[in-house]
């Protein structure tokens, strides 16, 4: 459990706001 | 709060941030623009525009100060609303997206139950987004006069205006680039704090793992059965499609999207809660017992992050506050300008625009007052909860899955939801230990069926959603 919750879920998080930031990119282009 | 220079820096460079960003996304021409953003945003900020507003306060420094006294039990409790949001996701939102000419939740009571269930379901929309807004206004403020030491009135009015600033002139497009930008800037650098403690423990993994099966076990056990029942029912139904969550789902560009974002809404909900949760068992770990549980977040932050990082926790947990506050302020003014003033007087686009601008501003005030006035102000928002389901999810989901819908069933069944949920709560104070939100939606149910039965007047708005 502290594997999955201290070392895994921490990662995919990560990935999860890096994805968001270029989503929040191409939604601010296409915007404009 | 041990804060340097660099720290303050860290919250400096996220306000400029944020002002950025709402400049660039100013610009609102239409109603339809400033609430559903017409219809036009994508799966991918859908997924962060909601997971930003439902970590507030109680989903991070709230779960990891629960983590810390009782180890998971909390992440299974809530585990409820992760399968809610999947649940939405899977067969509500859709149905939402497909109404392309509804701006709130109210709209959609209103086609199917007619004015006076419109005008019902605006104003307890517009009550929970005034609480909601004023609680988060209290937090946010809280924490930026611990983090800069500026009197409490200015900090509330920083973070509570600022954030009105960018949601009235970009209505909810700025709300969701902004959460957006929130969302990346907190999922990024709070699971850094965790693999940081998790790298830098100075005890074994095992005997982690034990500590947290020993909090768990014990919180278990001093929780009495209906105890249980209750907090797992509440984060089951407590925010169930309340208005900002619906608004994303009118504001999706299809209805494919809106499933997707909510779906992974959902699934990063069980990502989210195991990590807060998990910081705080490593608490014990670097900060030992003597320590306040609701102290163990920041306390984690100043003992793992660098001056500066810590900054940049701070400004995260102010961008939790904000994400949240934004969201519930662009759905309170479109709902006091939808489905209240414009049931009275009808307004044409640009005056319906100007008054949602005017009404977010009215909203940012209120709540202002009210976090530093009211001091009762989060035992209001929990009745506001309670009321929530009862008031208007029967009817909502009903409807929504009928062919047709009876008017007097709508509102009877907001009337009797809402009222008994409330009463139950506030004077009878949940006889039997039977929480209040059960109470309410047995009387809501039975409100339906006897307008059901009694009313005469119907929509078929059902068979367009469906």
């Amino acid at each position: 459990m502290i594997y999955l919750f201290g070392l895994i879920c921490p990662f995919l998080a990560l990935a999860s706001g890096v994805v968001s930031l270029f989503g929040l990119v191409r939604f601010i282009a296409n915007s404009e | 709060m041990d804060i340097n220079t660099l720290d303050l820096a860290g919250i400096a460079v996220y306000f400029c941030i944020i002002a950025y960003l709402a400049y660039l996304t100013r610009k609102t021409k239409t109603f339809s623009e400033f609430s559903v953003a017409k219809h036009s945003v994508p799966a991918i900020m859908i997924f962060a525009s909601l997971c930003a507003t439902y970590v507030g306060p109680g989903f991070s420094v709230g779960f990891t100060s629960k983590g810390f006294a009782t180890g998971h039990l909390f992440f299974f409790l809530a585990l409820g609303f992760a399968v809610q949001t999947v649940s939405v996701g899977l067969w509500v939102a859709p149905k939402l997206s497909r109404l392309r000419d509804c701006h709130t939740l109210g709209d959609v009571m209103g086609k199917m139950y007619g004015g006076t269930t419109h005008v019902l379901a605006g104003v307890v929309s517009l009550g929970l987004c005034i609480g909601f807004s004023a609680v988060m206004a209290k937090i946010g403020g809280g924490m930026l006069q611990a983090a800069t030491g500026l009197p409490l009135l200015a900090c509330v009015i920083l973070v509570t205006f600022l954030t009105a600033l960018y949601t009235c002139t970009g209505g909810i497009r700025a709300s969701i680039a902004t959460d957006a930008l929130q969302f990346s800037f907190f999922s990024i650098l709070i699971p850094v704090m965790l693999l940081i403690a998790f790298f830098k423990n100075p005890e074994s993994t095992a005997a982690v793992s034990a500590k947290a099966c020993e909090l768990t076990s014990a919180g278990w056990k001093s929780l009495p059965g209906i105890k249980v029942f209750a907090i797992a029912l509440s984060f089951l139904l407590g925010e169930t499609l309340i208005p900002p969550y619906a608004n994303r789902a009118l504001a999706a560009k299809s209805e494919g999207e809106s499933r997707k974002g909510f779906l992974a809404a959902g699934v990063f909900c069980v990502i989210w809660l195991g990590i807060v949760s998990t910081l705080g068992i490593f608490g014990h770990s670097f900060l030992g017992e003597g320590i306040a549980p609701d102290n163990v977040f920041i306390a984690l932050g100043g003992k793992l992050l660098p001056h500066g990082m810590f900054g940049l926790l701070l400004a995260a947990v102010i961008a939790i506050v904000m994400s949240s506050q934004d969201s519930v302020m662009n759905a309170g003014a479109v709902a006091l300008v939808r489905d209240i003033v414009g049931r009275f007087k009808p307004l044409d686009d640009a005056a319906a625009l100007t008054g949602s601008r005017i009404a977010t501003i009215f909203i940012a005030a209120v709540a202002t007052v009210a976090a530093m006035y009211a001091p009762s102000i989060i035992e209001g928002l929990l009745i506001c909860y309670s009321i929530w389901a009862p008031a208007l999810l029967v009817a909502l989901l009903i409807g929504l899955f009928s062919r047709t819908t009876v008017h007097l069933s709508g509102w009877l069944s907001m009337a009797a939801g809402g009222l008994v949920s409330g009463l139950w709560q506030t004077v009878l104070k949940e006889p039997g230990g039977i929480p209040a939100i059960v109470a309410g939606i047995v009387a809501a149910l039975i409100g339906y069926g006897v307008g059901r039965i009694l009313g005469s007047e119907s929509s078929t708005l059902g068979e367009a959603a469906s």
